[in-house]
C-alpha cells in the first residue's frame, strides 16, 4: 500500500510516518499541494490514499482535494483530510468535494491508523 | 462587527477554561502528557520557545504557548516517537505552532456552534533567551501555568 501525506506541518508528516510503518505502507510526502500534485502525477496517481491538511500555504487542502476528483487519474483514490479545521461547515464541505474522510488534530496514533484503514474499507487493524 | 448567517455576532467573551481543557486535550492526545494546572505564582523556568496565533473577533486575543527549549522537545519526543537529540530546531517550532493551532481550533470549532465566530492567523513561533512579551498596559491578559514532571506550559491570551 502506499499513502500520500501532504502537510506543511514537519511534526504532522512524522506522526504520519510512524502510523505508516505501524501499518506497513510505503509513504510519500509532500510539503504543500503544488508539491503533493506533483509527486502524485510523477506516480501516475499510483497511490492508495492521500491524507491531506486543509491550512496550507499557496493552495489550500480543499482546493487540492478539488483538482483530485477532477483528474481522471487520481479522482478514485480516497483522500482523508487531516486538519485542526473543525467547524461543521469545514466537514460538509469537504465531504462534498469528494472527501471519503475527515480527522480533526488533536488525534491519537491508534485514531490515526484506525480511520486510514476504514478509509480503505480494510475495517480495524 | 462581524456577522454571520444567523444575525450579528455576539461580543466574544474568550472563554479561559476552554482553551486551558483543549491544551491539556492536545498534549494528552497527541504526547500521551498529562499536564496538571498549577497556580499562577508556581515557578517555572525561562521561556526560550513560544507559539502564537491571531484569532480576530470582536474582540480580538493573540493566543501565546510559552515554554523552555526541553519541555518542547519533550511533547514533540512523545508526539512523534523521535528522540530529542535528533530532532531540529525547525522540528520543536513547527512542534509547538501545531500545538497552538490545535488549541485554537478546537476553541473556534466549540465556539462556532453557539454563534461565537472568529478567524485565526498562520500559527507563529518564536525562540530566543529570555523571552517575554510585553503589552500596553490597557491591554487585560489571562495566564495559566502547567506542569508534567519537568515539562512546562505557560498559556497566555492576550485581549488586543
Amino acid at each position: 500500500m502506499r499513502m500520500l501525506s501532504i502537510d506543511d506541518s514537519s511534526v504532522v508528516r512524522k506522526i504520519i510516518r510512524m502510523a505508516a510503518e505501524v501499518l506497513e505502507f510505503e509513504l510519500v510526502e509532500a510539503e504543500d499541494g503544488f508539491e503533493g500534485l506533483a509527486k502524485l502525477d510523477e506516480l501516475g496517481g499510483q497511490v492508495d490514499i492521500i491524507l491531506l491538511d486543509w491550512n496550507m500555504p499557496g493552495m489550500n487542502g480543499l482546493e487540492v482535494l478539488k483538482r483530485l476528483k477532477q483528474n481522471e487519474k487520481t479522482k478514485r483514490i480516497p483522500v482523508m483530510m487531516v486538519t485542526t479545521e473543525s467547524q461543521k461547515e469545514n466537514i460538509v464541505e469537504a465531504v462534498k468535494a469528494g472527501a471519503a474522510h475527515y480527522m480533526i488534530k488533536p488525534f491519537a496514533m491508534e485514531e490515526l491508523t484506525k480511520k486510514i484503514m476504514e478509509c480503505l474499507g480494510r475495517g480495524t487493524i | 462587527m462581524m456577522e454571520n448567517s444567523t444575525g450579528p455576532a455576539q461580543r466574544l467573551e474568550w472563554p479561559v477554561t476552554m482553551f486551558v481543557e483543549a491544551l491539556k486535550d492536545a498534549v494528552a492526545t497527541m504526547a500521551g502528557i498529562t499536564m496538571e494546572s498549577v497556580d499562577e505564582s508556581f515557578l517555572t523556568g525561562e521561556a526560550t520557545m513560544g507559539g502564537m496565533m491571531v484569532l480576530q473577533g470582536d474582540p480580538s486575543a493573540v493566543l501565546m504557548i510559552l515554554a523552555d527549549q526541553p519541555s518542547v522537545a519533550a511533547i514533540v519526543t512523545n508526539m512523534t516517537g523521535i528522540d530529542s537529540g535528533e530532532l531540529t530546531i525547525e522540528d520543536l517550532r513547527d512542534g509547538l505552532s501545531e500545538l497552538v493551532n490545535m488549541v485554537a481550533g478546537t476553541v473556534r470549532g466549540r465556539l462556532t456552534g453557539s454563534g461565537n465566530r472568529f478567524k485565526l492567523s498562520s500559527p507563529l513561533a518564536v525562540t530566543g533567551e529570555h523571552l517575554a512579551v510585553y503589552a500596553k498596559r490597557h491591554v487585560e491578559c489571562s495566564l495559566s501555568r502547567f506542569v508534567a514532571g519537568d515539562i512546562w506550559l505557560e498559556l497566555k491570551i492576550f485581549y488586543i
